[in-house]
């Protein structure tokens, strides 16, 4: 036998026998450890089915239904099940469909080549065959279901409106954009995510809680059945339902009143703060932004000239014109401008630097001035309340007495001033309202000012335009509703919210204006629907309270007709502020929509019928009468 | 025949049981892999789980029979059996081709009707029996060329059959028996220049994409390669002859062919290649020791001249023998294991979805039945040559340690027994046997963790498949068997 020389060598063969393993099972460590294939494993087999939440309804505050969900069907279509039924000599009877759906022959067997060029295709997933199938017709085709091997029925929800109104209000729902998705990790891509309104507003609540299926899916994409039978699956949570403050009556016919006109309607309950309607005009039948009608509707929307979409009741800046004397009628009083007994001369047409606009006897007293809407009574006290002991006896290095202007007091006069009209709801948008997309109005501020005139280069007379509520004052018609409800309960306010169930919003406001200066305005606002400018259009039977305004608006544009108001006078339920663009005096168009606005609300009807029909059918922007047509024609070539 | 049978007293017990449990662990994970929704019960005949315990039950039976076997009748019978084995290799291709042709593309399957056998996987247990026959044989010493030629044509017979039944995993296995080989005398040298050849292949194949300082026609790999070549030879220089002058020599030509490719190319602007400077440098580098050899007298420099030429002529090669010699499968399955290609939906399917598997197992796994890579079909073959990533995603990295230790152990096993055998040809047999296994373990594991290209050899024991369990049984009870000579000498 040979000699055994080369025994060592069993010393390298055990090294790489105990070498491979050990580098296999680093790797496989590393492979196990380094977690970058855990997700990519679940990738592959976990299929989450999401399983929707239905989504809260809205009602308007008598319990009216506004916004529902309806249960549509689709038919699904598995082309793989259908081809292996075929060659099981099974084939689909296209006729037996064809008269299931109500649909010709042809067009089903279209149907079955269609349903393959739809992006995503896979045979193996079911695919949408015919969609939005009503209640009736799915019982009918569960019936004969078992009949066509590969069908199958899914059903979905669609946002419902029972009223062609309240579309900016309520707002819409839409697929949820790529940047919200980054900024919201609960939802995913394709869900409905509210957008504007209440829909936007409340969305957490509206939508409640989305469930998920985890499924168990093969490597060719079949499902294989649940992940652990349901263990980790979460059922879904409803939506919670809204009651909002709107009074959709109201609602509807104060859209109706605003056709073919541009403005808003902005009407709120004082004791609450709840807003009772809030219209914007030109709007359009929130049904046009649901599902597939979307698709015609919005570029519609978006694109034309009068821009609908904005919500004006609360994103338009207006000058509030002589409705803003109210308000100037309390901050001179509360700064010792004035006084319940002031009274001021007034020249007429010749007063100077503001004209008056109305014929009225001369001195005349606050009362008078609103009942009248006084330009130079108005300027008078905003000048006496923002100059008030500015001019002071000074002795000059020579020893001198003279009167100087005291530009610091008046400064501080000046943003006193503007303080108090803050408090009242004026300048910057509410900060605790529910209302998404406020916009703020303006007050200039002494820096701007300063700005343009130079530190002491202004003085009252400077920003004379601001006593009427022109010049650098500008509002939106929610503040100016929400300063009507100040007025009627005199002296304090809830902030306007569209949500009836929310106790949050039900905090007291109290602007920094004393109760008791309150009585003469309201007196005064009594005065102007009984003699004065808005004498013409009392609701019969109540007494209410108002003040017109003619808002002049650039040189050659017609003026803004605005109004606010109350009713009943001595136990308001209602406060409005009305707006029309562009159409003339207060009082010819703003004061009439507004009283009948609260005629309708007050009485639940309406008497003056023939004021109705003219309010109704003048126009006075063609651009806003050109959209409603087209935007309805749209829909009846649609059908 | 009972009497020999008493020999299981004496059977090596460590082994034993590691066979078992590899056994009993790989059909519960077949069992996990290929069970479907319809399947009622563990043993129903028809399902790969109960087919693999039918002919687990024959594996063992046939391991009883060998018990029975008297020790000597094995090396008597290595020649006699090892002929009919490569006729039956031979007329495997034909009668599969006659018998419903080709299984995924391969003619090794003969269908029986009842079974399906694969010849070729028990032909492993004959050749090691003959290989080591012939190299136990006295007169014998792996010196000389007709002495290797004589035990390499064993194997490399029964290589060439099965290539040509297109089953080239397969045959690579006979690589195997280099380890014997190796063992038994031939030059360790030999396993370092195959070593040298695999990683100049690789560094050529990996980076032949990838430009040096971005110059046209200047693969990374292929300047490394050769740089290699070149560092090799001088630690050849200095091993063998401690040559310090030669080295200097050489590298100061290194440095000129260097200093000379920068001045023709950026100082004269000549469009010249590194390449050719590199190879040149290399060959006449070669030509250099050849001249030594004869100025010295030692034909040790003219071997290391061969080498240097050789090398550098193949590396040039290497990139054109892939192009040309592989089919294109193959240069796929190459270029995902080396990482040059992600190909998710083609040839790295496997592989990556194997590595999810693995991936997703974690520290303690799924548990068994709850892999859902597995379960789901996401892995091809994943009963067979993919069952590693089975165990690795629901057994976790512990049942990967269990695993890969219990082959260490049986390797271990293998290399003891081996080791304390009093004949050479036990001894060869067993190192026939390791060698055969530890190349399953390298190429099996190494593929479904994604280090080696994708070669379809299942994972001894615990792959399904009739024809691996009956071989794999056969070579270790065999192996057992011998072994319990070394206690009949003492009664």
């Amino acid at each position: 036998m040979n000699e055994d020389v080369y025994k060592d060598r069993k010393t390298i063969v055990f090294v790489i026998i105990g070498l491979v393993p050990l580098i296999y099972l680093i790797y496989i460590g590393v492979l196990q450890f380094s977690g970058d294939f855990k997700d990519s494993a679940e990738g592959n087999a976990f299929y989450h089915k999401i399983v929707y939440a239905p989504r809260g309804a809205i009602f308007d505050r008598n319990n009216k239904l506004l916004v529902y969900n309806q249960r549509t069907y689709d038919l699904l279509v598995t082309m793989d099940k259908v081809n292996i039924a075929d060659k099981n000599g099974n084939p689909i009877d296209t006729l037996a469909l064809s008269k299931l759906l109500n649909e010709d022959e042809n067009v089903v067997k279209a149907r079955f080549e269609s349903v393959k060029k739809v992006s995503g295709y896979s045979p193996c997933l079911p695919q949408r065959f015919m969609t939005e199938l009503l209640p009736e017709d799915y019982a009918k085709i569960m019936e004969q279901l078992w009949r066509f091997p590969g069908f199958s029925i899914q059903s979905r929800t669609l946002r419902k409106y029972k009223y062609d109104a309240a579309a900016h209000i309520l707002g819409y729902i839409r697929e949820i954009s790529q940047a919200q998705l980054n900024e919201k990790p609960t939802y995913r891509s394709g869900d409905y995510i509210g957008d504007t309104g209440i829909e936007g507003a409340y969305e957490e609540e509206l939508r409640g809680k989305n469930g998920e299926e985890i499924q168990l899916r093969d490597v060719r994409g079949r499902i294989k059945g649940k992940y652990q039978d349901g263990k980790y699956d979460v059922r879904p949570v409803e939506g919670s339902n809204i009651i909002s403050t709107i009074d959709i009556d109201l609602q509807i016919f104060a859209e109706q009143l605003l056709k073919g006109k541009r403005g808003s309607v902005v009407a709120i309950e004082p004791s609450t703060g709840e807003v009772l309607c809030m219209v914007s005009s030109p709007s359009w039948n929130p049904e046009y932004l649901v599902g597939r009608n979307r698709r015609i509707y919005y570029p519609i929307l978006v694109n034309d000239k009068s821009k609908p979409l904005i919500n004006r009741a609360i994103q338009a800046q207006y000058p509030p014109g002589s409705t803003f004397k109210t308000l100037q009628a309390l901050v001179c009083q509360q700064m010792g401008g004035i006084t319940e007994q002031t009274l001021f001369p007034c020249n007429g047409p010749s007063s100077y630097p503001i004209k008056c606009t109305h014929h009225h006897g001369s001195p005349v007293s606050l009362e008078g001035a609103i009942e009248q809407s006084c330009n130079p009574y108005f300027w008078q006290a905003y000048k006496a309340t923002i100059e008030k002991g500015c001019y002071v006896k000074k002795k000059n290095k020579r020893g001198v007495e003279k009167i100087q202007f005291d530009h610091a007091r008046f400064h501080a006069n000046y943003d006193r001033w503007r303080n108090i009209m803050f408090s009242l709801g004026m300048g910057f948008a509410f900060s605790d309202s529910d209302i998404p997309g406020l916009k703020d109005g303006a007050i200039s501020s002494i820096k701007t000012y300063s700005k343009i005139y130079g530190d002491k280069g202004w003085r009252a007379l400077t920003i004379r335009s601001n006593s009427i509520g022109q010049g650098e004052v500008l509002v939106t018609p929610i503040q100016l509703a929400n300063a009507a409800s100040i007025i009627a309960n005199g002296g304090w306010y809830i902030t306007p919210h569209v949500n009836k169930n929310d106790s949050l919003l039900s905090r007291k406001h109290f602007p920094d204006v004393d109760r008791k200066y309150f009585a003469v305005v309201q007196r005064g606002m009594w005065r102007v629907c009984q003699y004065g400018t808005g004498r013409h259009y009392q609701i019969p039977g109540y007494d209410m309270c108002g003040k017109t305004g003619t808002a002049d608006n650039g040189r050659n544009a017609t003026p803004h007709s605005v109004f606010i108001g109350y009713a009943p006078a001595d136990n308001p339920k209602i406060a409005i502020a009305v707006i029309i663009e562009n159409a003339g005096f207060g009082a010819t168009w703003a004061n009439p929509i507004a009283s009948l606005c609260m005629e309708k609300y007050l009485t639940r009807e309406c008497s003056r019928q023939d004021l109705y029909d003219r309010m109704v059918e003048s126009v006075t922007n063609a651009e806003v009468r050109d959209f409603e047509n087209r935007i309805n024609s749209v829909m009846n070539d649609g059908k | 025949m009972a009497s020999e049978f008493n020999a299981i007293k004496h059977v090596d017990k460590p082994l034993l049981v590691i066979y078992l449990v590899l056994v009993a662990f790989g059909w519960l994970n077949i069992y996990s892999a290929s069970v479907t929704e319809t399947q009622v019960s563990f043993y129903e005949f028809s399902s790969y789980s109960g087919k693999q315990l039918i002919w687990i039950a024959a594996s063992l039976l046939i391991a009883i029979v060998i018990f029975s076997i008297k020790n000597n009748v094995f090396s008597q019978l290595a020649y006699v059996s090892y002929w009919p084995m490569m006729v039956l290799l031979a007329v495997t291709m034909p009668i599969a081709m006659l018998l419903g042709g080709d299984t995924k593309g391969s003619y090794s399957w003969i269908n029986l009707g009842f079974i399906k056998i694969q010849p070729a996987e028990f032909a492993k247990y004959f050749v090691t029996l003959a290989v080591a026959k012939c190299m136990s044989e006295y007169s014998f010493q792996l010196k000389g060329v007709k002495n290797y030629l004589k035990a390499i044509f064993l194997f490399i017979l029964p290589m060439g059959l099965i290539i040509m039944e297109k089953e080239t995993g397969t045959a690579l296995v006979y690589l195997s028996f280099i380890l014997l080989m190796y063992r038994e005398g031939m030059p360790g040298l030999v396993l370092l220049l195959a070593f040298l050849a695999i990683v100049l292949s690789v560094l050529v194949l990996r980076f032949s994409s990838v430009m040096f300082c971005s110059m046209e026609g200047v693969p990374v790999g292929l300047v490394v390669a050769l740089l290699v070549v070149l560092v090799v030879e001088l630690l050849f220089i200095l091993y063998y002859y401690y040559n310090w002058w030669s080295v200097l020599y050489i590298v100061s030509a290194f440095v000129l062919t260097v200093i000379a490719f920068v001045v023709f190319r950026v100082i004269l602007g000549f469009n010249v290649n590194l390449i050719y400077f590199l190879a040149g440098l290399n060959i006449a580098s070669g030509l250099y020791l050849i001249v030594m050899s004869f100025l010295r007298w030692r034909i040790g420099y003219f071997w290391i001249a061969v080498f240097v030429i050789v090398a550098t002529v193949s590396t040039f090669s290497v990139g054109y023998a892939f192009d040309n010699v592989l089919e294109p499968h193959q240069q796929n399955r190459i270029m995902v294991a080396l990482g040059m290609v992600d190909d998710p939906h083609g040839a790295g399917y496997n592989t990556i979805q194997s590595k999810i598997a693995i991936g997703s197992g974690g520290l303690f796994g799924k548990g068994f039945m709850n892999g859902t890579q597995t379960r789901l079909k996401y892995v091809p073959e994943q009963h067979t040559d993919f069952i590693f990533c089975t165990v690795a995603e629901e057994w976790g990295f512990m049942g990967a340690l269990v695993v890969i230790g219990l082959y260490f152990g049986l390797m271990y096993r293998i290399l003891v027994i081996a080791e304390r055998q009093e004949y050479k040809f036990s001894r060869c047999y067993a190192y026939g046997v390791l060698g055969i296994i530890l190349f399953h373990f390298i190429i099996n594991v190494g593929m479904v963790i994604g280090l080696m290209p994708v070669i379809g050899i299942p994972l001894p024991l615990v792959s399904y498949g009739g024809s691996g369990m009956l071989g794999f049984t056969m070579l270790l009870a065999t192996l057992l068997k011998l072994d319990t000579q070394r206690e009949e000498r003492l009664f």
